[in-house]
């Protein structure tokens, strides 16, 4: 398995302090990786890099062969794509959910093809198979802000879908859901991996149990091990500055 | 049948609305018709900044100003038939200066009046958006501009007559005959009808929802691929086109334009319309335009002393106690009763789920 996603030394300072530090990383194709951490630990503005958000002030991440270092979200989104699940739902409030998984859907994102695109069979039946695997089909017609936080979450990682991204970043796609939602976005989650590398952030070990095979642990912007879930369970650093609240 | 009941409750309000406007010049005096006309100009007008407010979200408090660049363009073609207005005679201009030669043929002030907001729309449209001014900073800035350009308008009075502004402009007229108020009511209904229709397609499209995405989270759009900045810029555009419209037609509606027209006071006025009707819905659009221009007309006729006093409280109860605006009170209701009905039947579908694995 060739890499997908390939971060050499990558860091960033946000006026002196260094939220990321010299990480280096490799994410194989077809992969699901989660990253741990304490608060603070530097997930979300590793994150905030890959896609774009970010710029870092050194190192280079390479994708799919292209280096997309300092690149705009909606090209690294659209031309690259990498798909992202912000941590806490970030949609569209006041637009229905159909609307919501509509306007993810990809290839569509140019004023030429908003303007003639046709809602065809094909696209309503992706939509639909789309809405049955976050289990929110039957709410296709309510707006987003009439939703569960749950559900909302679902809905964001139903956007993330429609983009059929090859890389799908999922920042703590499980924060403030109930156990039994917990389990059932981590089947989701599983279910995604067929088609698509992940990257998932996660605080919930029970979680992170369910869905991972590979993990790396950052702490305080640095990377602090990497590895099966099972070697750095015991990795004795680890446990010392994450693991050890649980 | 069921596709029918399909239709949003708002659409209904607009057909009613068009055949009142259908029949309404049968049944009353000639002045109330060139005010009713004056309205459903008014009605474009705000139209086209509900595209920009209301789906959109962004406020504009200058947009009289692509109104007037209209309204002017085709006032200042009919001041110039008769040879050189007295405007600039006064000013020393014996002969009309080259540049404004070609206006002098009313289609060219037409498609002036058009793309002038266009071109205006798309300059200004690249230096907020690419910049990523948003938010209220657009506001003001468009404020500001309001009053520049209707700084603008009263200083440059050798074209454009100052504080007076441009009067005496007819009805269109072929072989030199105006066209009646009548007639000329129904091509302003024809055109509104046609800019609706427009407006409808264009805000059920993909893009018109792009639009409203904008609205609700535009920094997300960028993550799925979109770049909002190019979308924000065309629809700025569409609506500065539309504007210029309204402004076109509604000068020879009221004979003439002012630099009242083109004020801050003006472009609020639009903004009250939009909020009293309901935003990003088009009907409130229509209905709050419509609405309050007859309130404030029937109002000043019966109290001419105090009449902004009850508007104002009117105006006032409707934002406080209903800020989605009538319509949108409206669609929100039918859109309630829908999704509760949709509750009760995804409850009681679980609960037959349960009952089953028990």
């Amino acid at each position: 398995m060739g890499a997908l996603l390939e971060i050499k030394d990558l860091g960033v300072d946000f006026g002196g302090f260094r939220a990321v530090d010299s990480v280096n990383m490799k994410i194989g194709d077809g992969e699901i990786r989660v990253i741990i951490g304490p608060n603070g630990a530097g997930k979300t503005t590793f994150m905030d890099m890959v896609t774009g958000k970010t710029r870092p002030t050194k190192g280079t991440i390479f994708f799919n062969g292209h280096n997309i270092t300092g690149k705009e979200p909606g090209e690294i989104a659209g031309k690259y794509k990498i798909g992202r699940k912000f941590q806490g739902p970030n949609i569209f409030e006041n637009m229905s959910v159909y609307q919501n998984i509509e306007i993810a859907l990809k290839g569509y994102t140019s004023i030429w093809h908003t303007l003639t695109y046709k809602p065809n069979t094909r696209k309503r039946e992706r939509i639909k198979a789309i809405l049955k695997k976050i289990k929110l089909y039957d709410m296709k017609d309510f707006m987003s802000s009439e939703l569960s936080h749950g559900q909302r979450q679902w809905l964001e990682i139903g956007m993330v879908m429609a983009q059929s991204p090859k890389l799908i970043i999922l920042d703590e796609p499980t924060a403030g859901m109930t156990a039994d939602e917990t389990h059932q976005t981590g089947e989701m989650v599983k279910e995604l991996a067929g088609e698509h590398t992940i990257i998932v952030t996660e605080h919930d070990m029970d979680f992170v149990r369910q869905v991972a095979n590979r993990v790396t642990v950052l702490h305080q912007g640095k990377l602090l091990a990497e590895g099966l879930l099972e070697e750095v369970e015991k990795n004795p650093e680890v446990i010392q500055v994450y693991l050890k609240e649980d | 049948m069921t596709k029918l009941k399909k239709i949003p409750i708002n659409r209904w309000i607009d057909l009613g609305v068009l055949l009142f406007l259908l029949v309404f010049p049968l049944f009353t005096q000639t002045f109330r018709v060139e005010m009713m006309g004056r309205f459903i100009a008014y009605v474009i007008f705000a139209i086209s900044l509900d595209l920009l407010w209301g789906y959109t979200g962004l406020m504009s408090l200058g947009h009289a100003v692509l109104f007037g660049m209209g309204g002017y363009m085709i006032a200042l073609c009919y001041s110039m038939q008769g040879g050189v207005p007295a405007f600039m005679t006064r000013e020393g201009i014996n002969a009309i200066p080259s540049f404004l030669v070609p206006l002098q043929t009313p289609a060219v002030a037409v498609i002036a009046g058009l793309l002038l907001p266009v071109v205006f729309a798309f300059i200004l449209g690249n230096f907020l958006f690419r910049s990523k001014v948003s938010g209220v900073f657009f506001s003001i800035i468009t404020l500001a501009l309001a009053q520049i350009f209707k700084d603008f308008i009263i200083n440059q009075q050798k074209f454009t007559n100052g504080f007076n502004g441009l009067q005496g402009v007819p009805r269109f007229p072929i072989d030199g005959i105006p066209l009646s108020k009548i007639h000329y009511y129904y091509i302003i209904l024809l055109v509104a009808v046609l800019v609706y229709l427009f407006c409808l397609w264009l805000t059920k499209s993909r893009f018109g929802k792009v639009a409203v995405s904008i609205r609700e989270n535009e920094a997300r759009l960028g993550f799925l691929g979109y770049k909002p900045a190019n979308f924000k810029i065309v629809i700025y555009m569409i609506s500065g086109f539309i504007a210029g419209l309204a402004g076109i037609l509604y000068t020879p509606m009221t004979n003439g334009i002012t630099p009242e027209d083109v004020s801050v006071v003006a472009s609020t006025a639009v903004l009250v319309w939009l909020a009293v009707g309901g935003r990003g819905n088009l009907t409130g659009a229509i209905v709050g335009t419509l609405c309050v221009n007859w309130a404030q007309s029937l109002l000043s006729e019966s109290f001419a002393d105090y009449w902004q006093l009850i508007l104002g409280i009117i105006l006032l109860a409707i934002v406080f106690f209903i800020p989605n605006g009538l319509v949108g009170k409206v669609i929100e209701k039918q859109h309630n009763f829908r999704i509760n009905r949709k509750r009760v039947k995804i409850t009681a579908f679980n609960r037959s789920m349960k009952g089953a694995e028990v």
